[in-house]
């Protein structure tokens, strides 16, 4: 049974990942934490308003973002939003990563970055502890003057006594701020007064990010500071059954050969001294079995048939009203009926993360305490699970933040961060940091799992569809809170495989669980990255069935939904969809709802023999509230490339238990070569705020395939497309 | 084994096994962090230094090689005072996003500019082979062409 922590996880993840994000506002916090960010205020240099506000008495601002930066710019638009109601002069205010506390917790209770909910999740929350501050700072100044705080106005860094001009700078007043008691219920502003707040303003940590000084987990310089290398035992559920490190011991710089569970450590006086000392050491051979890759899609393949171990999935409603899957026999006869029967088999491949940054931690171990320095997405889940490991209590447990160098999921685990502590178990007293090799960081990763989907419907001759069945087999995430309810299949494999968007008839999403020792867990945009395709690539092959272009098709399918209408709309009109184009030019489309964003892309590629090149991606997308619009179009941008590599190449093939692939030479991704076009086109509902980190990943693959089946008549419905034969300039 | 390295203008005297290679030499015994660590057999591009003129990747150069030449990295190539007109660029157009390849990028930039002021699209295309997996490439471009324009219209 879930603990109560896990509980609160469990329902964010339900609204995004269990109806595809339909119809719920996974925003707006209803009441908020009215006393998020205020702990106990600590002396310091600055006058502390709150956790999250330190103001100089020389005015000088800093607010903390309580986000992992990884790239989404959470150390701007986090931030941004305290500012706008704080009434900040935002060009000067410096912003800092914030430590780990209960303080920075979401409404949810989670201090992690994931899920596309940082803005969502903090906008409300980050409002009121940014009017709360400018509050203080008002009543203080109405103290100094001895007027009436409804006379103060706030903006820039300047409180102004509106009846006689007089000004007091923040810094003027910020010690007597901070010793004023913090409101419950600030006054928030008019959004229509928003002048920080759908604004473009250059992302603050993009000028150290230029010049070189930004901190990443690998920059760090301590005292006294060791390195440490690992080499994991290859196969996947492997444990470590003995090793010979006589090579190694003798090794320039070597100071400790460290055995863990699953793996060999070396701490060295270096990285590279540890890298080239582990690298000799050979690792005898564990018991367990030998996952094949392409055995294992056999197996799923076979498993569809499994009609007596199925777990069913909801296929829409809300969370307090669900729509449960129609049983097994009703979808049965329904679909035998037709009058037109529809039935495809689509797989994705395992994905490996691949971020540029390779996995890395450091830890310092003391007799009573532990200090922890990481790029890592899921902070608060640090201290349980180290102290848990290393034996201390969860208060002994320090935990510093740094930049991410790409996360993505994968610096959401805890599982190298753990491994630090335990390594520098070994060298008490010395900070050791851990550096995996680029091989260790692709053959030891939680892969995005492979899934097969066998898709079946029942169809008039209109169009409508009467009866709908996807399947899925695979294994479920090893990592993480398994998101499944008592017989219900884990959302993070089947959520999103129908979008409650179209009109389907009778539904059934299913799944059969086979297990598997392969490490799985969350990958850019987790259930979607699988069923974005397996969701629109039945939608457009139900319309090439049919003989109906995917377009119309679509928006005939759609149920009373402007939001979706309107991206598909546009991005159709901006691709030029319709207009004539060369033979060998196609073109495709494909629709993501989720985390309470809407995306429509069309993808458009030429096929010269099995040569495709991508032209031109051209994307529709609906967040409503931007904070910074022009981030919000590079993270889509971002996103899109992120889905194309996987689309294009990604395929991480594991033979004989281990993974066979080990850098970017053999598993390539997106890079100058075959950058397509990227055009992005927002729409902002008004009165919607929804997530964009993971909103371009979905609708590539799908888009793409429809684009190539649009240039050739030829139908690819197994990731990647080169591995159909098609070829990429690289 | 000393070895001297000539880093942004400065001389520093390294003791490292020659065949150690000179990203580590530049990050730790030198000390310069924005040189970085991505997949250390010359794939990903994030180590990119310029190496007499040249755009080398750093992992794959054993430092006793680099003795003699002259290294500018990113640290050397401008800063907050006085920012590169490519660094500048990179503001511009807000190219990074991890920025965790970015060094690495320019520094592959700067290389290809100078022996390339005024580089074609295929030109770009075909000598930026760096690696950014946060999809930053469309604004790469834009920056690089910034760059080059920059570049030209001071020059004239």
């Amino acid at each position: 049974m879930p603990d109560r922590a896990d509980k609160s996880v469990l329902e964010m993840r339900r609204r995004s990942f269990l109806l595809g994000g339909g119809g719920l506002a996974l925003g707006l916090a209803a009441g908020g934490c009215t006393k998020l960010g205020f702990g106990a205020q600590e002396a310091g240099p600055g006058n502390k308003i709150g956790a999250f506000i330190e103001i100089g008495n020389d005015g000088h601002v800093t607010i903390v973002t309580p986000g992992a930066e990884m790239g989404q710019g959470v150390s701007s638009s986090l931030p941004k939003i305290v500012a706008e109601e704080l009434g900040a002069d935002w060009a000067k205010v410096e912003v800092r990563l914030s430590g780990v506390d209960p303080a920075f917790n979401n409404p949810k209770g989670r201090q992690r970055s994931a899920n596309s909910d940082a803005v969502t999740s903090y906008f409300e929350p980050l409002r009121k502890v940014g009017a709360s501050a400018r509050e203080m700072l008002v009543a203080a100044a109405a103290a100094r003057w001895q007027v009436d705080a409804a006379t103060i106005t706030a903006e820039n860094g300047v409180l102004t006594n509106s009846e006689n001009g007089q000004e007091l700078n923040f810094g003027d007043v910020a010690e007597d701020a901070a010793k004023l008691p913090i409101p419950d219920e600030p006054k928030l502003k008019d959004a229509k007064d928003f002048k920080l707040i759908g604004k473009d303003g250059p992302r603050k940590d993009i000028p150290a990010k230029v010049f070189g000084t930004t901190v990443f987990g690998m920059d760090l310089v301590l005292p006294d500071m060791l390195y440490a290398a690992v080499k994991h035992v290859p196969i996947a559920g492997g444990v470590l059954a003995g090793f010979d490190a006589e090579a190694a011991k003798g090794m320039p710089g070597v100071r400790e050969i460290v055995p863990l569970e699953n793996a060999i450590a070396v701490i060295a006086d270096s990285y590279w001294q540890a890298q080239q000392a582990v690298d000799t050491i050979e690792l005898k051979e564990s018991p367990g079995e030998r996952v094949d890759t392409d055995e294992l899609m056999k197996t799923f393949r076979a498993a569809l048939g499994d009609d007596d171990n199925t777990l069913p999935f909801p296929v829409g409603g809300t969370f307090d009203n669900l729509i449960m899957s129609a049983e097994q026999s009703e979808i049965d006869k329904l679909l035998a009926r037709g009058p037109i029967k529809f039935e495809q088999e689509y797989s994705v491949p395992y994905l490996a993360h691949a971020t540029m940054e390779p996995v890395c931690a450091t830890a310092l171990i003391e007799t009573d305490r532990c200090e922890i320095w990481a790029p890592t997405q899921a902070a608060d889940r640090i201290p349980p699970e180290v102290a848990a490991a290393i034996g201390l209590p969860e208060s002994a447990i320090t935990v510093h933040r740094t930049f991410i160098g790409g996360g993505f999921g994968r610096k959401n685990e805890r599982d190298f961060i753990i491994q630090a502590a335990l390594i520098a178990q070994a060298k008490p007293g010395k900070p050791v940091m851990l550096i995996w090799s680029r091989q260790q960081d692709t053959q030891h990763d939680y892969y995005r799992p492979a899934t097969v989907v066998r898709s079946r419907a029942a169809l008039k001759s209109d169009g409508t569809i009467l009866a709908i069945h996807g399947r899925a087999a695979g294994q479920t995430l090893t990592t993480g809170v398994a998101m499944r309810w008592e017989g219900f299949a884990d959302a993070t494999i089947v959520g999103g495989m129908l979008l409650p968007d179209y009109d389907m008839g009778t539904a059934r999403i299913d799944m059969v669980e086979v297990p598997v020792p392969i490490r799985t867990g969350y990958w850019r945009s987790v259930s979607l990255s699988n069923n974005g395709f397996f969701a629109e690539a039945v939608i457009n092959d139900i319309a090439a069935q049919l003989g109906r272009d995917p377009l119309e098709y679509r928006l005939a399918l759609l149920r009373d939904n402007p939001r979706a209408e309107a991206v598909i709309k546009l991005a159709a009109e901006k691709a030029g969809w319709g207009k004539p184009k060369p033979a060998n030019v196609g073109r495709g489309i494909a629709f993501t709802h989720a985390w309470n964003s809407h995306c429509a892309q069309v993808v458009e590629v030429t096929v010269t023999g099995k040569q495709v090149t991508v032209n031109r991606i051209v994307c529709a997308f609906d967040c409503g509230t931007q904070v910074e619009p022009d981030n919000v179009a590079a993270q889509i941008e971002g996103g899109i490339v992120f889905g194309l590599s996987a689309a294009l190449f990604g395929k991480i093939n594991f033979r004989d238990g281990a993974v066979v692939e080990e850098s970017f030479a053999d598993y390539p991704v997106v890079t100058m070569a075959n950058m397509p076009e990227i055009e992005v086109h927002t729409i902002q509902t008004e009165g919607e705020i929804g997530g964009v980190g993971e909103a371009g990943t979905p609708g590539v693959a799908p888009a793409l395939t429809a684009a190539i089946f649009d240039a050739t008549g030829d139908h690819i419905r197994n990731l990647p497309i080169t591995n159909a034969g098609y070829e990429v300039p690289q | 084994m000393s070895i001297s390295l000539n880093v942004n203008d400065e001389t520093y005297e390294v003791d490292l096994a020659p065949e150690t290679p000179l990203l580590w030499a530049i990050r730790d015994a030198v000390g310069l962090k924005g040189t970085k660590f991505g997949c250390g057999v010359g794939v990903c591009g994030t180590c990119t230094v310029d190496l007499d003129g040249i755009a080398v990747r750093s992992c794959s150069v054993p430092v006793g090689d680099a003795q003699g030449t002259q290294i500018t990295t990113i640290e050397g190539l401008g800063n907050e005072e006085a920012p590169h007109p490519i660094q500048q660029a990179w503001i511009d157009e807000q190219v990074p996003q991890c920025g965790y390849c970015q060094p690495g990028m320019m520094m592959a930039a700067f290389a290809m500019l100078k022996t390339n002021p005024e580089p074609s699209d295929e030109d770009i295309r075909a000598q930026m082979t760096n690696i950014c997996r946060c999809g930053t490439y469309g604004r790469i471009f834009k920056a690089v062409r910034r760059a080059a324009e920059q570049a030209s219209s001071t020059s004239d």
